[in-house]
This record gives structure tokens, C-alpha cells and sequence, in this order.
């Protein structure tokens, strides 16, 4: 389980997270909502330990992120941002190879998984392509590529392993969004945990196994899809009324995505 | 921005010539590596007083007499510890300038951000124009050594106050460090604008012909002082190659990919302090090559630190070899100042650089 | 040209030199107005002078100009490295202060000792003569020479020996192979108030162990001022340096 307790952050007066507690159980999809500035990247940062928070701790399956050196916290989780520049132009292949190298496999096996984790995202032979001349869907993809390198099995050595996800999709049309979901949602499947940032609440709704909603540098609420996303809390957090469960005016159309499991009459 | 009409061929073009990496690295690796010997061979046999190479061979193969005596003092006393000192020289610039490009993120960087020149150069004129006077006594102890340590020492003084300056609870801020350079350079610059004030004919010339840079003088005690010096730096990289790569997705990604970017970066400046301070202060400041040799190299093979590094290891001291040969020939009986000869190559080849930038798709 | 002054015997006159004018002792006591070559016209001023004497080469031209606006009467006297050009200077500076006849007393004593130095060295005959290397300074382990056309050349010519740095043109890097392919018999050097260079330091580098010089431990140290002034003691210098090369043959009176 990845776990943290009662995490803040501040810059200078102002705080960012105050007193958040959270938790992401192995096997489970946890799903971050909430509008912007909420402290959503902000809880991410803290659990990935790239911040660095002024109270509280977080801890991997028990073991305080405090005592990990980086090369064993990378085995651990694997993190995707939401943006990456490069400062210099790599290829696809040699991306994708960072997080190869940072699971710590053999050189002479290293092509091979770069090759399959680009299989898995959709783009098998793209490997010698310039990131940068990439569409930004294109190169958001190849970042997972990278981080389902840097994590190839979802539980090793009996510890479940954990990928962060800051706005996955973004910049994927909703096929590659369902896709990059789909994925995630196998590792949870597989024992591994998944921690995602996502601002479509529909996609929330049908992956999460749990979601937490904050807002403003607190947790608002915590529990399942069909808890936590009411018109109560939806209106509470984002200020809009009235749009849980019901249908538009007949003239507008409505698309969603989850519908694509529906059952027909 | 580029527009619409060129972009397309512009992208195919690119992604034709990316290919596979691997391959073109490891190439380039040999190819570089060869070149360098085929430069030392060049340069044994180069100088003001001729030596054949046939009778270099016959002298290499046992033969006592193939060389007359003038000419085996040249080739063994002087020539030869030319040669390895402009090596060990070469290679530390060259890969120096690919660590700090790594370390800085950009292609513009070299080794005298991290203030190695400046604080040579001040150490250094002090040497040259006050080591008749206050500082006769180091002066009279250290003999012809005193002016390379004392530029030494410099080079380190400067490089520890800049990192103490951009270091803050065990995080080097990488954009401090090159502010707080630009300002120790400036303050460097004043100070050596005080001395040379008092400083005459003589020392002047000195001074002058010191920044402009030259490997004469070598001896094989200052290559044997070297090698410590260099082979810190050679060391460190297996350790920073990967560090490095990571450091291209930003930090906070490479911390990300398990790198520790704090001793990453610590690691570097004392790899490149180390190095380019032995360099400088043997053979004072020398210019482009840990620009130039780097970004040439990345143009060719890409930015990937596992095969840049040594390639710009062979490709720096092929480099400086060849300019060194260049500067011993060209006024004979007089010599040329290297740091010409590396400007008058390395200045057309920087401005390219900076307008192909300009121009760059993306980055 | 503090020298000659002296020489004239016109020293009460001086209220001020510029920082190379050592020699006698008692200028080098005098207030200083700069480096020759960097001079401050305010400053210059500020010593209230009725002339100011000025060797060829003060500067910055842009002083020399403000000065020559001035109202002071400013003369710039000629510097011709040469035997002829030591006698001109004497000449222009005895005008100039009116001391006309010492000047021509003091010219007749340094053209015989010219003239004398230069039969004695006639006398030496060509396969005797010795090759001479001016080092300068070793900054950095890397000789600094003295080539054709500089100061140092036309002493050692005047000396009867010959400069085996003529390949470089005035003070220059000399390569260390060329050191050794010049095989200078004899090293000289300068000394001043700020450097000296010791023949150990010298005979130490590589380039210079495999020299003719180094064998016989060949090395003159002579006083910089002294050497290279080309004032009223050059014809003395000169011979001075004669007696080193050529002991027994030259005498230094």
C-alpha cells in the first residue's frame, strides 16, 4: 500500500496541501478529481517524493520514503508528468531506455523491452523516431512507454508496485485515453497500484476503484465512484449543480465514454 | 516559428537521420579513437626540426643509431611529453565541456561556468607579477612550478566558492551556480585589472601570451602531475554517464528514474574542477574546445553521454594535438599561442552553431 | 634619458620622472609620474614643469596630445636603438635643456668608447664568434626571446656575437625544439628590481639542458636598465657584455 499521513506543504504563508491524509491500496485504480489548483500535482509530488512536504510522512508498502535512496524508491513506483522537456532531442528508443535502465535490467536485454513497452502504447517501431518531431498525444504516450519500462511487473517480490499518473490524457484522443486507461487498469488488476490525476469525471467514474476528490490543499471526499461523485460534493467542489446522473435538453448530444459497456435493450 | 510549408521536410530529413543510435555511436567512438592516433603519429613527426618517420620506426624497433642524439632529446624530451601533455589536455576540455552540457542542459555551456578560468587567471597573473616581489619566497621554493600551482590552486579556491555560493541544504541550484560565475568572473576580471595596473613591459607580455594558452613547456614531470588530476575526472564517468542522460527529462524526471541528482551534480563539478584545473594551469586558458568538440560530436550521434563521453575524450585531444602541431610549424623558429589557433577554428564553428540553433525546429 | 641628464649635469632642473627612470639612485628618489607608457596628464601638470622630455613610445598619444596643448613646452626625443642613435639623444636632450657644450663633451666620450669596443670586436675573428640567446622571461616554463630587431639584438651584435634567435622578430615564444636546433653558446639575461633569472631555473627546461650553453654552464646575468637603456653607459654595457663573451680578448675598461 502507498500511504501518506498527514502531509503539508507550504511556500512561504501559503499552503498548498493542509493535513491531507491519503491511501492507495495494491489492486486497486485510485483516482485524483478536482478543479484546478486544488493541490492534486501538489499530493502527487509529495507520494512520487519529489516534494519534500513540511509535516507528515509517506511510506511504500510500510518503509518511510525518507529512508530510500532514489535508485530504490525508482523500483518502487514509476512516475508520468504532466509535461517533460527535453533539452536535448533523444529518440523514442533512447527515452523509453531511462526507464529500461532505471529497473535495473541487463544491457543486452534492454532493447528488446524498450521495443515491447513501446508495443504496449501502440507505437511498436517508432523507436528510432525523433521525440520531438512527436504530436503531443504522440509524445505523452511514449512518456508511458517509459514508465511501464521502469515498471514492468506489477508485483515483485511479493510488494506491489505503484505508477503515478499526473493528467495521463491530457493530450490523447478519447480512443488513446480508453486505451492508456485500459492499460493502467490491467496493472491494477494484476496486484499492481495505480494513482492517476484525471479531470474527466466520466473516465473517473468508470475506472476508479476509488477516488479521492480535493479542493483546496484539503480532501473533500474519499471513497467509491458512486460515493463520492453526487451532486452534493460536484457542486460543493466545482460549484456546478445538477449534472450527476442526469440527461441534457433533447437537442444537445451526449457522449460517454463509459456508455461503450452498455448493455442494449 | 517555422512555417507550415518547410516544416514537413524539415521533419523527414530529421527522422531519416536519427537511425539507430547504437550503432552510429559506437562508430563514432572508433572513429574519433582512430583519428586521435593517426593525430599523435602526425605529430611526432611534425615540428622545426624535422625527424623522418622511417627512422622514428627503425629507433621504435631497437635500432640504437636510427636517431641522431639531438634528435632522440627532441623526440623523447620534448616532443613526446608535448604530445601527452596536449592529450591529457585535450581530453579534459573535450569532456569536461560534455559534462557541463549535461549538467547546464544546454548545448552553450563549458567548463569555465564553474569559474576554473577566472580563478586560474587571477592566481596566475598574481604569479607572474608579484612573484618577484611579496611572493619571491613561493616563488624561489617552487621554481618553475610555482606559476601551475599557483593557478591550481586558483582554479580550486574559485570553483569551491561558487559551489558554497549555489548550494543551499544540500541543493545546488544549477541557474545560481552560473549567476553567481558571471559575477565571480566579473570580479576576477577587476582584480586582474588591479595587478596588471602595476605590472610592467615584461610581465605584461607575459600575462598576455599566459590567457592566450600553450603547451610549450611540458615536461614529463608536469604530465606525470596531470594524470592524477585527469584520471579523477575519467573515473567519474561511468558514474555520471547515465546521470547525465536522465538529467535530460528535467530533475525532477531523473530523480524520477532513480538517479540522485544532488551527488550527480556534485560528482561533475569536482570531475570537471579537477581536470580543467590541471589544465589551465598547465597550459593556460584554451578556448572552444570543450564547446566545440562536444557539440560537433552530438551532432553526429546524438546527445546519448554513453558514447559522447569517450567519443569527445579522443575527439578533444585529437583536436588539441592537431592545433598544437599547427602552432609549432607555422612561425617557426617562434611559436603560436594555441588559444589562437583553437579561436580561429572554433569561433566559425560556434557562430554556426548558434544561427542552426536559431533556426532549430523545437529545441 | 634620466641618465643623460644627469650625465649634463643638469639634475637640479628635474622636478619629476616617469616609474622606469632608476638610474642614478637619487632619480629613482624623484616624485613619479607613471608608466611611461601610461601616463596622466593631470598628473603630469600637477608637478608645475617649465619643459617636459619625452622619450619616443610615451603614451597614450591622446595624454601626449593634451600635454602638447598645453603651455608647457613638450620635446620628444628620438629613440634609435644604435650606436648613431645613443649620440642623437644626447645631442636632443643637451639642446633642449641648453646645455649644449657638456652634451657634445659627453657625445665625444661615448662615441670613442663606440668606436674603440667596435675595432676590438673587428679583431675577433668569425669562426670565433659566439652564439648568444636573450631569454627574457620563462613564464610558465616557456622562453621568451629576444629576436632580430629587438633591443637585445642590437646589444649582443655591438658585443661582436651573434643572436641565434634572428629567425623571430622582436620578443617573442621561441618553440623548444628551435631553442635546441639554434644551439645558442651562451644564455643571457636581464635582471631588475622585479625579476632575476637564475641559470638553474633556466638550464632546468628540457630545451635548454641539451644546449652548448648548458654544457659549459654558459650564463650572463646583466642589469636590465644597464643592458638595454641605450643611454649615455650603453658603449660601457656593451663592452661589458664583449668581456663576458670573450675573456682574455676583450677587455671590460
Amino acid at each position: 500500500m502507498l500511504q501518506c499521513q498527514s502531509i503539508s506543504v507550504a511556500i512561504g504563508s501559503r499552503y498548498l496541501l493542509k493535513d491531507v491524509s491519503f491511501y492507495a491500496r495494491a489492486g486497486e485504480f485510485t483516482i485524483i478529481v478536482g478543479p484546478n489548483g486544488a493541490g492534486k500535482s501538489t499530493l502527487l509530488k509529495v507520494l512520487s517524493g519529489e516534494i519534500r512536504p513540511l509535516e507528515g510522512y509517506v511510506s511504500y508498502n510500510g518503509e518511510p520514503i525518507t529512508r530510500m535512496r532514489p535508485a530504490q524508491l525508482a523500483k518502487y513506483r514509476a512516475v508520468l508528468p504532466q509535461s517533460v522537456t527535453l533539452a536535448f532531442s533523444l529518440t523514442v528508443e533512447e527515452v523509453v531506455r531511462l526507464g529500461v535502465e532505471a529497473a535495473g535490467v541487463k544491457s543486452s536485454a534492454q532493447a528488446s523491452l524498450c521495443e515491447a513497452a513501446l508495443g504496449e502504447v501502440g507505437l511498436g517501431g517508432w523507436g528510432t523516431r525523433l521525440y520531438q518531431g512527436l504530436s503531443g498525444g504522440e509524445q505523452q504516450r511514449v512518456q508511458f512507454a517509459r514508465v511501464l519500462a521502469q515498471i514492468p511487473m506489477p508485483v515483485a517480490n511479493g510488494q506491489p508496485r505503484f505508477l503515478l499518473l499526473d493528467e495521463p490524457t491530457s493530450s490523447l484522443d478519447i480512443r488513446h485515453q480508453i486505451d492508456l486507461l485500459e492499460r493502467a487498469r490491467r496493472h491494477a488488476r494484476e496486484g499492481g497500484g495505480v494513482v492517476a490525476i484525471v479531470h474527466d469525471l466520466n473516465l473517473a467514474a468508470e475506472f476508479a476503484d476509488r477516488i479521492t476528490v480535493m479542493s483546496e490543499g484539503r480532501t473533500a471526499a474519499s471513497g467509491s465512484p458512486g460515493e463520492t461523485l453526487d451532486d452534493a460534493t460536484i457542486s460543493k467542489v466545482f460549484g456546478i449543480s445538477g449534472i450527476v446522473g442526469t440527461l441534457p435538453p433533447p437537442a444537445v448530444p451526449f457522449v460517454l465514454p463509459q456508455s461503450r459497456h452498455a448493455v442494449l435493450p | 516559428m517555422t512555417n507550415a510549408v518547410s516544416m514537413p521536410r524539415r521533419l523527414a530529413f530529421r527522422r531519416k537521420m536519427s537511425g539507430d543510435r547504437r550503432r552510429i555511436g559506437q562508430l563514432t567512438v572508433g572513429f574519433s579513437a582512430l583519428l586521435f592516433l593517426a593525430v599523435c603519429a602526425l605529430a611526432v613527426v611534425t615540428g622545426p626540426s624535422p625527424i623522418p618517420l622511417g627512422a622514428l620506426f627503425r629507433s621504435l624497433l631497437g635500432e640504437t643509431d636510427a636517431l641522431s642524439a639531438r634528435e632522440a632529446i627532441i623526440l623523447h624530451d620534448i616532443r613526446l611529453p608535448r604530445l601527452l601533455l596536449g592529450a591529457l589536455t585535450g581530453t579534459a576540455l573535450g569532456v569536461s565541456g560534455t559534462m557541463m552540457q549535461g549538467l547546464f542542459r544546454n548545448p552553450l555551456a563549458d567548463p569555465s561556468l564553474v569559474g576554473v578560468s577566472s580563478g586560474a587567471a587571477v592566481a596566475a597573473v598574481c604569479a607572474i607579477v608579484l612573484g618577484g616581489g611579496p611572493l619571491s619566497a613561493f616563488a624561489s621554493v617552487l621554481g618553475n612550478s610555482f606559476l601551475p600551482v599557483a593557478a591550481f590552486l586558483g582554479a580550486l579556491a574559485t570553483t569551491s566558492l561558487l559551489y558554497f555560493l549555489a548550494t543551499k541544504a544540500g541543493r545546488t541550484s544549477i541557474a545560481t551556480l552560473l549567476l553567481a560565475g558571471l559575477a565571480v568572473t566579473a570580479v576576477g576580471n577587476a582584480l586582474i585589472g588591479l595587478v596588471v595596473f602595476t605590472a610592467d613591459d615584461q610581465q605584461l607580455r607575459d600575462i598576455t601570451f599566459w590567457t592566450l594558452g600553450s603547451l610549450g613547456g611540458a615536461t614529463w614531470g608536469r604530465v606525470m602531475a596531470m594524470v592524477p588530476f585527469v584520471g579523477l575526472m575519467l573515473a567519474a564517468v561511468p558514474f555520471v554517464s547515465r546521470g547525465l542522460d536522465a538529467l535530460i527529462l528535467g530533475e525532477a524526471e531523473a530523480m524520477h528514474v532513480g538517479i540522485s541528482v544532488e551527488t550527480l551534480k556534485r560528482t561533475t563539478i569536482l570531475a570537471v574542477a579537477s581536470a580543467c584545473g590541471a589544465a589551465v594551469a598547465v597550459a593556460g586558458v584554451i578556448g572552444f574546445i570543450g564547446i566545440v568538440v562536444p557539440h560537433l560530436l552530438r551532432l553526429m550521434m546524438g546527445p546519448s553521454n554513453r558514447y559522447l563521453l569517450p567519443a569527445s575524450a579522443f575527439g578533444g585531444a585529437a583536436l588539441l594535438i592537431g592545433a598544437d602541431a599547427i602552432c609549432r610549424v607555422v612561425v617557426a623558429p617562434a611559436e603560436l599561442p594555441i588559444g589562437i589557433v583553437t579561436a580561429l577554428i572554433g569561433a566559425p564553428v560556434f557562430m554556426a552553431l548558434l544561427l542552426r540553433r536559431r533556426n532549430a525546429f523545437g529545441l | 634619458m634620466t641618465e643623460i641628464l644627469y650625465a649634463l649635469g643638469a639634475q637640479e632642473r628635474i622636478v619629476a620622472t616617469d616609474t622606469t627612470s632608476i638610474y642614478p639612485p637619487e632619480a629613482d628618489g624623484l616624485p613619479k609620474v607613471g608608466y611611461m607608457r601610461q601616463l596622466a596628464a593631470e598628473g603630469v601638470l600637477s608637478v608645475k614643469p617649465d619643459l617636459i622630455l619625452a622619450v619616443e613610445g610615451s603614451g597614450p598619444q591622446s595624454v601626449l596630445s593634451i600635454l602638447e596643448e598645453s603651455a608647457v613646452p613638450i620635446e620628444i626625443i628620438a629613440d634609435d636603438q644604435t650606436p648613431e642613435g645613443v649620440l642623437k639623444k644626447i645631442e636632443a636632450v643637451g639642446t633642449a635643456v641648453g646645455k649644449e657644450a657638456e652634451a657634445k663633451v659627453l657625445e665625444a666620450e661615448v662615441a670613442a668608447g663606440f668606436a674603440a669596443l667596435a675595432e676590438e670586436v673587428a679583431a675577433v675573428p668569425q669562426s670565433d664568434r659566439k652564439k648568444v640567446l636573450f631569454v627574457l622571461s620563462l613564464a610558465n616554463g616557456k622562453a621568451m626571446v629576444g629576436g632580430a630587431e629587438s633591443s637585445a639584438d642590437a646589444m649582443i651584435t655591438l658585443a661582436g656575437g651573434i643572436n641565434a634567435a634572428s629567425g623571430i622578430s622582436g620578443f617573442k615564444p621561441m618553440t623548444d625544439e628551435a631553442v635546441i636546433a639554434a644551439e645558442p653558446d651562451v644564455i643571457l639575461v636581464m635582471q631588475t628590481s622585479n625579476h632575476a633569472l637564475d641559470a638553474d631555473a633556466v638550464f632546468a627546461l628540457p630545451a635548454f639542458k641539451a644546449t652548448p650553453a648548458a654544457e659549459r654552464r654558459a650564463f650572463i646575468s646583466m642589469g636590465g636598465n644597464y643592458l638595454l637603456g641605450f643611454g649615455p653607459r650603453a658603449a660601457q654595457a656593451a663592452r661589458d657584455l664583449a668581456a663576458k663573451l670573450y675573456p682574455g680578448r676583450i677587455a671590460s675598461q
